[in-house]
């Protein structure tokens, strides 16, 4: 997959289409009819497969970077200079057949990191499909067969695992048990579930404790239930002031984690959306 | 949308399901649906993974209705799995390519 295989017009027409579409307003949102997303941008029909034979990018990191500027759509201008950066970032010329399984690895290595996730012991499917990964960046060719028997062990592996972070980790694992070079949507999945184990490592570092987060969900749907008739019959009625006006506390607790989870969230797949423009860049040193 | 998925009508989903000996996976989208538009791009990935073995098949609910009706489609996306004309499965809701592969090879064995 060389990106850009027809030259410098190619890049340069582009770049250009992500910067007009941008000061026209029309990026980046691809739910609205009078608006397009990056890839639809970029492509006529905005599939990912179509992006890798024009433009000769990986699709599953189109899909990526297409959700990461989504999320960053409240921030027109940090989100221009983000797509601008991942149309120019792969040089023309360039194999770019390794970035999505170089990213994929790097993913593994966010996740086994203490800080991100602290578990006591990864699940062993962790280390097998992410052996198998490294294997492909090393040259070697993994058989579907292969493939599909780590799937399969991480997905008993989610399965059984009593402990949510655990459970996530072994999630993670079994989304990633594909070849990433043609498993297009592996690497959005897995930059979700990255986002959703930096959320539960933010929750773990929060001061609330298990007793008080069981504690707020109690008395909020003890609040709900009470509410009910309250609710239908003001439909103006707004179920969170109700439950800041009469639990002050327990709702500002709740709402400050909330936003540091949800703030993690994004902060993952942002950075996995940064991380692969440096990838696509450093693929033509 | 990928080359391997057809799209159905009320009039040509009972023709497609009815393969003898082939599995049919049926998406009940509808251009409102958000996590239907999210769910499209790993139902690409599966109808070209298992496109020797699988045909993926996308029904709008909107104009097709009656199908909707008398499948008994409560919510959307739905995934529904044909064997021979008759269902063996199905899946409600946001699917990981894992998950969805997972489905599918219990009825591939």
């Amino acid at each position: 997959m060389i990106a850009f295989p027809q030259g410098e017009n190619q890049k340069a027409t582009a770049i250009a289409r992500v910067e007009d579409a941008f000061a026209m307003g029309k990026l980046p949102s691809p739910d609205d009819a009078a608006r397009v997303g990056l890839m639809k941008c970029l492509t006529e029909t905005g599939e990912p497969r179509v992006i890798e034979a024009t433009l000769g990018i990986p699709g599953g990191l189109a899909l990526l970077a297409e959700e990461a500027l989504l999320i960053r759509q409240d921030d027109p201008a940090d989100a221009a200079t983000m797509a601008r950066d991942w149309v120019d970032a792969p040089a023309i010329g360039t194999d770019m057949t390794m970035v999505a399984t170089r990213l994929v690895t790097w993913l593994f290595e966010r996740v086994a990191d203490a800080d991100v996730l602290p578990v006591d012991d990864l699940p062993r499917c962790f280390g097998f499909v992410r052996d198998l990964h490294l294997r492909v960046l090393r040259g070697e060719t993994i058989g579907r067969a292969e493939w599909a028997a780590a799937r399969t062990e991480a997905l008993a592996a989610t399965d059984q695992e009593g402990d949510a972070r655990r459970q996530l980790v072994a999630k993670f694992a079994e989304t990633m048990a594909w070849p990433a070079a043609t498993a297009r949507t592996m690497l959005i999945e897995g930059a979700r579930l990255y986002g959703s184990i930096c959320a539960a490592a933010e929750e773990g570092r929060s001061d609330t404790t298990g007793d008080q987060r069981i504690e707020i969900h109690r008395v909020m749907d003890q609040l709900f239930t009470e509410t009910a008739v309250m609710r239908e019959a003001d439909p103006g009625l707004f179920f969170p002031d109700l439950f800041a006006e009469l639990h002050p506390e327990l709702s500002a607790r709740f709402v400050r984690d909330l936003d540091a989870a949800n703030a993690a969230y994004v902060g993952g797949i942002v950075e996995c959306a940064a991380h692969a423009i440096l990838l696509m860049r450093a693929a033509a040193a | 949308m990928s080359e391997c998925i057809t799209h159905a009508t009320d009039e040509t989903l009972e023709a497609l399901i009815n393969q003898p000996g082939r599995l049919v996976l049926v998406d009940f989208w509808a251009d409102w649906c958000g996590p239907c538009k999210a769910l499209a791009p790993t139902l690409d990935d599966i109808a070209e993974e298992y496109a020797d073995q699988l045909l993926v098949v996308k029904v709008d609910v909107v104009a097709n209705e009656a199908t909707a009706r008398r499948l008994s489609v409560q919510s959307i996306p739905l995934l529904v799995l044909y064997s021979g004309g008759l269902e063996v499965d199905r899946a409600a809701g946001s699917q990981t390519k894992s998950r969805l592969a997972a489905l599918i090879d219990r009825h591939l064995a």
